[in-house]
This record gives C-alpha cells, structure tokens and sequence, in this order.
C-alpha cells in the first residue's frame, strides 16, 4: 500500500506543476492510502494533511508532496521493525525538512546552512549510534545524535535561531512531523544502562529547565515557540529513562500535542489567530485537563511515579508551573486572525483531540510498543 | 416550668426596661425589678425541694439535656444571689435614675443574675457554659457601662498619672475590654477541658460523672493537665494571681455593678463551680489529684495575701473592697482545695465563708455607692450625717473580719482548725492564712475609718434616699441571724480565740491609725505593678509578634517579588545569551560538547 502510495505522490507532484487543487487531492488520498486501523496513526494522518495544508501558504508547489512522503516514512517505521529500514525511514522523514527550511518567502540560505549543517552531524551521530547500539560509545553517540536532531538542550543551540529565520510554516513542519521517527527509534533499539540513564535524566532537567526558563523572557511569538520545543523535547526524553508502555504512550501523546499545537502556532503566525483559538491552543500547551496536552503529560507523570523517578517527576511539575506565563504571553501576542483556513482547521483539530477519550489514542499508540 | 420562669423573668421583665426606658423612666425600671423578685420567690421555693435532679432535653442524638440540680450548694447559692440581686435592684432605682444608658443597665443586669442562675442550678457542663459565658458578657457591658469615658468619678486609679510606661488610670472602655479578654483566657483551656471530658465519658452532668473512667485512661499527669486547663476558667474568673487586674479596674463600672459582680455573681462563680466540682469529684478519694489541690492551695493563699496587702494600702474606697474581695475569693479556693485532704467540710466552710462574704461585701459596696453618691469622690474622705450607714458599715466589717462573736469569726476557726491539722506543708499555709486575715481585718478598719471617722472632710449632698439606705440596712441585718445558723459549726476554742482577739486589735489599729505614708505602702497602693503583664507585657508579646510577622511579610514580599522574578529573568538572559547568530560558534559549541560528554562517558566507563 505504501508503494501504491508513493507513486500516487509522484503523480500528485507532477499535477501540482500544472493544477494546484488537483494536485492537493491526490496528495491527500495517497496519504489516505496508508491510512491504518489505528486512531493514533489516523491523527498523525490528520497532523501531516495539516502541515500540507499550512505549506499551501507558500508560493512554490511541488513542495506540497514532503509532508505525505514524511508521513509515509513515519507510518512505515511504525509498522516497521528492521534497523535498516528504520534508517531509511529516518532519512526519509529528515531530509524532506532540509529542503523546507530554504523555502521561505525570501531567500535565507544562512538558515538553511545552520540547519543542514547540525542536521548533516546530528544524522552521522544517530545512525552511527544506532548501528553499534551495544557499545557505549555507540549509545552515547546515539543520543547526542537524537538529541541535535531534534533539539534537546544543550544541543539546541540551533533551534532558536531556526525557527527565528526560517519561514514559519516550514518551521511548523520541522517541530511538528519530523520529531517521531527519531524518538520511535530509540525507544526500540535504547536499553538501558547506567551512563545511558545519566545521560538521558541529564539532558531531560536541562532541556525542560533551559526550555521553559530561556521562554519567560523571550520577546518574539517564534522564538518562544523555539524553546517551548526544547521544553517539550525535555518531557518527552523523561520517558526514555523509563521505556515501558505507558511512557511510550505518554512520550507520543505528548509529541502529538505539541506537533498540533506549534502547527497552530506557527501557522497563525503567518496567517492570523483569534484569541479564543490562540488560548485553547496555549491552555493545551499548558496541560489543562481536558486537552490533549493534559492527557500527554499525565502519562508521562504517571510512568514516571510508576517507576520511582520521582525527581523527574517533581521537575515536570515544576516546569508545567513555570510555562503558564510565557503560554498566556504567547496567546495575548495574536491579535486578531482573518479567519483563515488554516487556523481553523488547527483549531478544529485541537477540538477533536479535545472529544477524544483518552483511551483509544493510548491503545493506538501502546500496540506499537515491542 | 418552673426553671424557666426561674431563669427567664429577670431578662423576660427587662426587656421593656430594655427597649422603651427613655419613654417613662422610672416606672419601667420598676418592672425589671419585678422579674428580680419573681426569681427571688421562685428561688426560696426550690430552698424546700429535696435534693433531685431535673432533666430537660436539649440535644438528644448526643445525649445532652438541661440538667438542673438542688442540693445543699445550689439552693442556698440560689437564694443568696436572687436575694443580693434583688436588693441591689432596688437600690439601683434610685442609684441609677438619672443615668443616661438605664435601657442597658438594666437589660445586663437582669443578664447577669439570669446567666449566675443558671451557672448555680445547672449539673450540666454545656447549659452551665452558657451561663458562664452569659456572666462574661454582662461583665463586659456593666463594666464598660460609662462608655463614654467623660466622667472622672468612673475611672479608676490617679488622673494623669505615668510610672514609666504604664499609664496608671483606667477608664470604663479599657475596663470592661480588659474584663472580657482576661475572661477569656481561662475560658478557652475550660472549653477544651470540657470537650474532652464529654469525648472520654459521653456525659456532661457533674454530678453523674464517672471521674474514675478519666483517671483511667488519662493518668496521673494528664489528669493534672486536664484540671488544670479546667480551673483556668475558675481562675480567671474569681481572678486569682496573675490575673487579678481585671478585678481591680472593674470598679470603671457603676458601684451597684460592683456590688453585684463582687458578691454573688461572677468571681463567686468560679470560687462555686470549684466547690460544685469538689463536692462531686471527692477529691478525698483520688490520689491523683494531689497536685492539683496542692497548686490551687498555695495559689489562693497567695492570692489572699496579696489581696489583703493591696487592701491595705489603697486610696479608693471601691479599689479597696475589690482586693479584699481579692483576698476572700484565694481564701475560698485555698479552703475548697484542702477537701482533697479533709473531706466534705472543708467545701461546706468555703461555702458558709462565701455567703457571708457576698452578703457583707455587698452591704459595703452599697454604703460605698452612697458615700461616692453623696461626695462625688472616689478617694476615701470623711462624712458626716449618715449614722445608718456608719453603723451599717460597722456591723459588715466586724461580720467579716472575723472577730470573736460575729459571723465570720466561727468560719475562721473552723478554717484555722483545718490547716492547723494539715501536716503536708508544715505551718506555711496557716501562717499565710493568719497573715491574711490580719490585713484583711486591718483594711476594714481601714475603711471604716477613712470614711466616716478620720480623714479630710467632705461636704455631702444628700438627696433624701430611701430605697438606698433601706436596701443595704435589709441586707447587714441577714448577716446577724447568720450568727445562729453558723455558730453550731464549731465551739469555742482557745486558740482560734487568741488569733480572733489578734484580729480584733489589728482592727482596731486599722480603725486608729488608718494612714501611715511609707514606700512599702506606695507599691502596695500601686498592686505591685501587677498590670504592667495586662499593659506592658502581654500587649509587648502581641507587638513584637505583630513586628515579627511584618517583617515576615516583607521577606515573603521581597522573596516572592523581587528574588524570584528577577533571578528567572537573569537565568533566562543567560540561557538566550548563547544565541549570537554565529554559525561558526556554534559548531565550535557543539563539537567541544560532544567531545566532552564521550569523554565522561570514557572516564565513567573507566571507573564504574
């Protein structure tokens, strides 16, 4: 089916030059293609229709093909539990996004190099890790190579500046999509040993804490994005110092949420946001109970509890706590939205991970723990 | 029936006092009166009941019911107040007519007799905390009577005067704010020692309660601890030592008010539910209790003492009957406490020594109200012209002094009899207590010399009274039938003769020389500067918390307003700071990074 799909894509890129709408439907039913059975994977369908959806903002057009290739990558390295083609699936959710980030509006290209660069070092370090798992050199590799991959602190010293400079529905993407495949990765190949758990409880303090304080005084909308990102990437590495189901399920719930929310964001940074959808966006993002920010963390705390780390526990807390001004900030920056597609749309999909019992998103995602 | 006219008529018979009195003055005062006397009769008729227990319910799922009880304290308790309350209701129609607040008076008033009454009769220790807190109350508005503060004749203590930081006047205000807070610093520690009483034994009637259940599952110390809390209340409302301020300031209150508050109501209250408590526990019966009666022993000795000392040395007619009320309220506690050692006979001498006392303190404290009525002087000064009142005053203060054939003459050597045979402390207590009784005889004659036979002199405005002097008259002549009902108490013994002689010319030495200017005398005059804890020490506790919870907040101000915000602000300028746009440092960062953590890693895979 995937096949099916990718030569549907092709297709759809070569109609895009031609016919934009076409183009749009038949990009959409070949990411319908591999639609599966599965609500979780069903909302990263929905997430990667919306990253398209938000790219439509750019003036090129072929680019709108690279979120369904990356959701194809993604949906395959779910399925998928052979090293080799969950490199390739890697490379193929990654790479797309080096080609994003020089789609702006004008021309950056000292972005792009700041990117692809840390991007180029951050690939070499992972599958290099990934490949000489069992040594320690080999994990630490490993997950300095996740951690510059998707900007946890203290190697997110690139991500400021990215989402600063690069076009904000581009930036939309690479905080959005591209953050599974790397954290499904190691969640199947990490084990867990002493140096590991240091490095990984490390990382996490840091990146919550640099996350959440470096925001508090950040002034501009996408820099505040950029280390709310760090500051999630942060909740998220919690999880990998645990490895079981239920982190697992609280690491993707919490990715998810975050992907929905910095795609709302950003794209209404471009595009415009009323305050009610800027606040659900952000009270989402702060983890107020019935949305899907709330469900993310709760299974985060509760994995961690459930595994005695209280600490990370405590610092989680901590950190939620000291999020809730810079998110308020954030929601009060957009002033009015023209009622736009996109942030409609985004909005719509907060909404409907707000209906979502929490139960089947976490089977969806647990089934995919082995 | 019966009890609650008993206990309503007074207030019921007020209330038009209450709300219409400036509409026909007098004639309404008059009513209240009546409900006085209705209680009065009522009060007489329970004398001749047998001794039972009457059961009301009040809350039935808890088991808690009004429970009124005659017996030997409570009716003879019940005539002596509504018969003290009714004359001093009387004399207060005329006392009080030209008032400017008779609705008030007379509506408290009727409070405080009702609230005693009911603290007299009730067995229950819930009903009678309503009456105790009931007499609180009334004590705080009679005291505070002149709120207005303008008149000097209601103050207490020299106009003006300062020793160091203590102001040395009180006025009406200050008084009654002082009554109730002291009131209420015993009350608390009460109210818990009740509440545990009722969650160890789930009954509250004194007279059915199982003590030896308590002493079970409480112990000896805390046993101790529970009397003690208990006693609080008592204490500080008889105002024994330290709290004894409060007494002597509540002379701000009309002198009818003083009268009453010193005689039957209110500080024979906590002296009577001591007694009440005693004669119910038998103490005689429970070691455990020993510490407790020791404390409350020397602590009532001590009392008299001092308060026959300030007795001695005081300038105010009324200051002066308040600390030997002092005196007469340790002496009360000092003797109901030696029934820990002596049985049932100690409580009934307390007794007998507390009717006398209300009886004669009352007949003073009228003929004082007089004298203050006729002199417009608070200080003690000469009169002329009022024979009944000088031989009134003779006959109250021999009763009380305790000179051979008077009244309270049989009760002290019944007293002196006891702590003569207490052995525990060698002769300590009954050298206090003849001390005591030394000065106390003094301060009478003290006062009656003062007043109508030496002293400067004093023009008198008389108003052709006669509700006044006829009602302090009625009062002195119950005090010599007395004589008969007392003198089967003990005969005649030699040494309890001697010490009354003694009594008898310290009074005359009282009555000869009453002045005499020492420093000694000044202090005492002064109560040893004892308010410097009511006004000085408690208000510098309270100040000093006040300062410490100040600068509390402002460290919480300054923590939670400055320190946090600003140290997140610089942490988080620090963190954006490593952002400088330069790709070049950054790859520099990252790769000195990753050097750096393989090379822990290495060490760390070295060592472990």
């Amino acid at each position: 089916m995937e096949i099916l799909a990718l030569i549907l894509l092709s297709v759809g890129a070569l109609v895009l030059l031609k016919n934009r709408v076409t183009g749009i439907i038949i990009c959409t039913i070949s990411a319908f293609l591999v639609l599966e059975h599965n609500p979780f994977l069903a909302l990263i369908t929905v997430l990667a229709i919306l990253n398209m959806a938000s790219l439509t903002l750019l003036k090129w057009k072929s680019h709108l093909t690279l979120p369904i290739l990356m959701l194809i990558a993604t949906i395959h390295a779910f399925k998928s539990n052979d090293l080799a083609v969950l490199i390739v699936c890697f490379i193929a959710s990654s790479v797309p996004t080096y080609v994003l980030i020089l789609l702006s509006d004008e021309l950056k290209p000292d972005t792009g190099i700041k990117y692809i660069t840390f991007m180029v070092l951050a690939t070499v370090l992972f599958i290099f890790g990934l490949i000489n798992i069992d040594s320690t050199l080999g994990k630490v590799a490993f997950i300095v190579g996740l951690a510059l991959e998707v900007g946890i602190a203290p190697f997110h010293i690139w991500v400021p500046d990215v989402f600063e400079e690069g076009d904000s529905v581009s930036v939309a993407v690479i905080a959005s999509l591209a953050k599974f495949v790397p954290f499904l990765i190691a969640f199947r190949f990490l084990s867990l040993d002493k140096i590991t758990f240091l490095l990984i409880f490390a990382f996490s303090a840091v990146s919550m804490l640099v996350g959440n304080v470096g925001a508090l005084t950040s002034k501009k909308p996408e820099r505040i994005l950029a280390y709310s990102t760090v500051a999630n990437m942060g909740y998220v590495t919690t999880t990998l110092a645990v490895l079981n189901p239920i982190a697992f399920a609280g690491a993707f719930i919490q990715l998810l949420a975050n992907s929905v929310c910095k795609v709302g964001f950003f794209t209404a940074l471009k595009d415009g946001a009323n305050k009610v959808q800027s606040y659900i966006l952000a009270f989402s993002m702060i983890g107020v109970p019935p949305l899907l920010g709330f469900w993310g963390k709760f299974f985060i705390l509760l994995s961690l509890i459930n595994s005695n780390l209280l600490i990370l526990a405590i610092l989680l807390v901590v950190n939620s706590v000291i999020s809730i001004p810079y998110y308020i900030r954030l929601a009060n920056m957009y002033e009015r939205g023209e009622s736009l597609v996109v942030s409609a749309i985004v909005t719509t999909c907060v909404l409907i991970s707000l209906i979502f019992y929490p139960t089947p998103i976490y089977e969806g995602v647990v089934c995919w723990m082995r | 029936m019966i009890w609650i006219i008993l206990l309503l008529s007074p207030i019921i018979f007020s209330i038009p006092t209450a709300i219409a009195w400036y509409l026909f003055r007098k004639n309404l005062a008059f009513i209240s009166v009546i409900g006085l006397f209705i209680s009065t009769l009522l009060a007489i008729y329970i004398y001749q009941l047998p001794d039972s227990t009457y059961t009301y319910n009040w809350i039935p799922s808890l088991d808690i019911s009004f429970t009124f009880i005659v017996d030997y304290l409570s009716r003879n308790m019940g005539v002596l107040t509504t018969f003290i309350a009714l004359l001093i209701g009387l004399y207060s129609l005329e006392y009080m007519k030209h008032d400017y607040r008779i609705g008030w008076y007379w509506f408290f008033f009727n409070t405080f007799t009702s609230s005693m009454l009911l603290v007299v009769y009730s067995d229950n220790l819930l009903s009678l905390l309503i009456g105790w807190e009931g007499l609180g109350l009334s004590s705080w508005a009679l005291i505070g009577h002149w709120f207005r503060d303008d008149d000097e004749l209601s103050y207490v203590g020299v106009m003006g005067r300062k020793v160091w930081k203590l102001r040395m006047f009180w006025s009406p205000s200050f008084a009654g704010w002082r009554a109730i807070s002291t009131i209420r610093i015993g009350d608390i520690p009460m109210f818990f020692a009740i509440a545990v009483i009722f969650a160890l034994t789930n009954n509250l009637n004194i007279s059915t309660l199982d003590w030896y259940q308590i002493f079970n599952i409480l112990g000896v110390s805390g046993t101790t601890l529970l009397f003690l809390a208990f006693l609080m209340g008592p204490f500080t409302k008889s105002a024994q030592l330290p709290f004894s301020e409060w007494l002597m300031t509540a002379m701000t209150g009309p002198t009818t008010v003083s009268a009453l508050l010193h005689s039957a109501t209110m500080v024979a209250a906590g002296a009577y539910l001591f007694m009440r408590l005693s004669w119910y526990v038998e103490p005689w019966n429970h070691h455990e209790l020993e510490t407790v009666y020791t404390i409350v022993l020397l602590l009532g000795l001590i009392s008299a003492f001092y308060g026959s000392l300030v007795g001695l040395a005081c300038r105010e007619r009324k200051v002066l009957l308040a600390s030997s009320t002092l005196s007469s309220l340790g002496i009360m506690f000092a003797v109901t406490s030696l029934s820990f050692w002596f049985g049932r006979v100690a409580i009934v001498l307390a007794f007998l020594y507390l009717v006398v006392h209300a009886l004669s303190k009352a007949t003073l404290f009228l003929v004082a109200g007089h004298l203050i009525h006729a002199t417009h002087d608070r200080f003690h000064c000469k009169v002329r012209n009022m024979i009944p009142a000088l031989i009134v005053t003779l006959i109250a203060t021999l009763c009380l002094s305790g000179i051979p054939p008077f009244t309270a003459y049989w009760i002290k050597s019944g007293m002196e009899k006891l702590l003569h045979h207490l052995e525990e402390f060698c002769t300590l207590p009954l050298i206090l207590f003849l001390l005591t009784s030394i000065a106390y005889s003094a301060s009478l004659g003290k006062f009656l010399s003062l007043n109508f036979l030496k002293g400067e002199e004093k023009e008198i405005l008389l108003h052709r009274e006669i509700l006044m002097p006829f009602s302090y008259m009625l009062m002195c002549l119950t005090l010599i039938p007395l004589i008969a009902y007392v003198i089967r108490l003990e005969g005649l013994d030699l040494s309890s003769l001697i010490v009354g002689i003694v009594l008898a010319l310290s009074y005359v030495v009282g009555v000869i020389k009453p002045t005499w200017e020492s420093k000694i005398g000044k202090v005492l005059n002064d109560r040893l500067y004892l308010m410097a804890l009511n006004d000085l020490i408690v208000p510098g506790f309270g100040k000093l918390l006040v300062a410490i919870s100040y600068y509390l907040d402002k460290a919480v101000d300054l923590f939670a307003h400055s320190v946090i915000p600003e140290m997140f602000e610089n942490i988080s300028n620090a963190i954006r700071s490593v952002q400088r746009r330069r790709i070049t440092r950054y790859v520099e960062f990252v790769i000195a990074l990753i050097f750096f953590i393989l090379l822990l890693a290495g060490w760390f895979e070295w060592r472990f």
